[in-house]
């Protein structure tokens, strides 16, 4: 549902920029938890995902301080989150990427029986296995449930790419629950 | 998907940062906000684009609204394209085109404008009535009110444009834009006054009762406008003015007449053969018409064309307002002729029934020698050529004998053809 112009993020952001610290608080309220879970399904930790939710949010403020043109909070927020992880774990040492960036084999590794037992937590297990550049996708589409243009906009990827990648996806989660 | 990961994907949208993160985070940033901008002063610029998104916003109006907008404009005028060609004023569609019209002479905001609408209105109502009189899958009830319909409405148009011109001649007799009118007006219902004419001819009588009304307004406003050209020409010689900006030509107006006056005497000169036909030294089965009537026509018709005559020579002379006033003169007797002949032409048509049917009765052709008490073959040659010679246009009536008869045509003219067809074919026999 569209938000009236007095309650949109564009005017949020405009207000914040002005000196509303409300403004942004009510920013926050709105895409602290999306932001999260993003992350969270990222790094796969609690702490870690809080800690860089905080960090983009602080950026991003940064940012709208300097008086930057935001046409799309939301996507604007998960790019910066993205790249905060991708920047992350750049700068660290390869051997502590996380399972997001392995790509060995996980199939000997998933001890559940999606079948008999599936349940957030096998999903979500299910979920972490899968491969980096997949996982984002499937999050941002069947949790946070974007359309397949913001998810492009977020990803750099084409739509196309973004719907093979979904279709990829559903096939080898598919495979798990069956 | 599976319907079972949907579910669980949507359970999976309640991992959420704990309670305490999310408000020492919240408290943290806004905080921060609050201290970043400090004693920043908010640039006039910045207040000036946060206030006028709003405006903008409610101002500029959606896609939607936008895109609906254009398709009802579209389907409007796509309506409007498709009623401009109906012309019968039954039809729902004709209702549609009227509103429009409607609309459109609301929309004239100045007396020259509602003029030209009017005009251009009448022009419309002309050609329906046109179309209606020449449409054949048609029943002659039905063509006679749809004619009657438009020809009345037209006279309503013809009327307001009248009115305006006459309303405009007082308040300024010789500007400009009143002749300018009174010259469109002129071109207008002459063209129209002529088509009118072949609807009548064409059409059954109770149609031509109603476009003779028309033809009365129509007439009136050629004269106004007429009088207008010739105030406005005498203005221009008085002045002197001898350029080309002048409105109308002294040549203009004498042509103007010229055009009336020759439409006068080609009807004084039908009036002439009608008068032939109808008058007692020419009858089938006795009179048919009252002499005196038909006398009077005569001298009527005579005394028109002699007028007539008086008034060709006064446009020649330059006398253009003496011309009109003695124009006016012929042109109330010919209508007066005109009725007259109506009147005995439509008796006419009731004896040339009657004797048909008793002619039929009684054995077509040799029923009409036994009425007459006569029965040689010498008499029935004679007849035959009588019956032939009693048409209005002579030998013409054996090519129109051998057309067939249009449904709802009930001129005089027809009557004799179709009469002579039937006697022909029975005489042949």
């Amino acid at each position: 549902m569209k938000r009236p112009i007095e309650n949109s993020d564009k005017f949020l952001v405009i207000k914040s920029c002005q000196g509303d610290s409300e403004a942004f608080g009510l920013l926050f309220d709105r895409y602290s938890k999306k932001i999260y879970r993003f992350v969270y399904y990222k790094v796969a930790t609690k702490e870690l995902a809080e800690d860089f939710t905080s960090q983009c949010f602080l950026k991003a403020w940064e940012q709208i301080s300097t008086g930057v043109k935001v046409a799309n909070f939301q996507a604007w927020m998960y790019k910066i989150a993205r790249n905060q992880v991708i920047d992350y774990y750049r700068t660290r040492e390869r051997e502590e990427l996380p399972l997001i960036y392995r790509d060995e084999d996980i199939e000997s590794e998933l001890k559940v029986d999606p079948d008999k037992n599936l349940d957030s937590q096998n999903l979500e297990k299910i979920l972490l296995e899968l491969k980096s550049d997949i996982r984002e996708i499937v999050v941002l589409k069947f949790i946070e449930g974007l359309s397949i243009k913001e998810i492009s906009r977020i990803v750099d990827k084409s739509s196309a790419n973004v719907r093979v990648i979904i279709h990829r996806a559903l096939k080898e989660l598919n495979k798990h629950i069956k | 998907m599976p319907e079972r990961l949907i579910k669980q994907f949507n359970k999976l949208q309640k991992t959420e940062p704990s309670m305490e993160w999310a408000e020492n985070t919240r408290n943290f940033l806004v905080a921060k906000v609050t201290q970043d901008t400090l004693g920043k002063e908010s640039s006039w610029a910045f207040t000036l684009r946060l206030n006028s998104m709003a405006w903008v916003k409610r101002i500029a109006p959606s896609p939607t609204k936008v895109v609906s907008f254009l398709i009802i404009i579209g389907l409007i005028g796509g309506t409007n394209m498709v009623a401009q060609a109906e012309y019968i004023p039954k039809r729902p569609l004709y209702t549609v085109k009227r509103t429009f019209e409607k609309i459109e002479l609301v929309m004239a905001l100045t007396p020259e404008s509602e003029t030209k609408v009017n005009l251009k209105h009448a022009t419309k109502r002309k050609d329906e009535a046109v179309k209606i009189a020449q449409k054949e899958d048609i029943a002659p009830e039905e063509k006679t009110e749809n004619i009657n319909t438009v020809v009345k409405s037209m006279e309503q148009n013809i009327s307001a444009a009248n009115n305006t011109l006459q309303i405009a001649s007082e308040s300024d007799k010789n500007s400009e834009s009143t002749a300018k009118l009174a010259k469109e007006i002129n071109k207008n219902v002459s063209a129209n006054i002529k088509d009118l004419d072949k609807v009548k001819e064409i059409s059954s009588e109770a149609v031509g009762e109603v476009v003779d009304e028309a033809l009365d307004e129509l007439e009136k406003a050629e004269d106004t406008s007429i009088k207008v050209l010739i105030d406005q020409v005498q203005q221009t010689n008085e002045e002197g003015q001898t350029d080309s900006s002048e409105v109308v030509s002294k040549e203009e107006v004498k042509e103007i007449l010229n055009v009336k006056i020759q439409r006068t005497d080609e009807k004084l000169q039908k009036i002439g053969e009608k008068v032939k036909v109808v008058g007692p030294e020419q009858q089938i089965g006795g009179p048919i018409a009252d002499k005196s009537d038909v006398n009077q026509v005569k001298e009527n018709s005579e005394a028109a064309q002699v007028i007539l005559e008086e008034v060709k020579v006064l446009v020649n002379d330059n006398m253009l307002s003496e011309a009109l006033e003695k124009f006016q003169e012929t042109s109330k007797i010919t209508k007066e002729s005109e009725k007259t002949i109506s009147k005995i032409e439509k008796v006419a048509n009731e004896v040339i029934k009657e004797t048909a049917s008793t002619s039929t009765d009684k054995g077509g052709v040799k029923g009409i020698i036994e009425l007459e008490g006569e029965d040689s073959s010498e008499v029935i040659d004679l007849k035959i050529e009588d019956i032939l010679n009693y048409a209005p246009l002579g030998g013409e009536i054996i090519q129109s004998a051998t057309q067939t008869p249009e449904v709802g045509t009930s001129s005089l003219n027809y009557l004799y053809s179709t009469k002579a067809k039937d006697l022909l074919k029975e005489f042949e026999e």
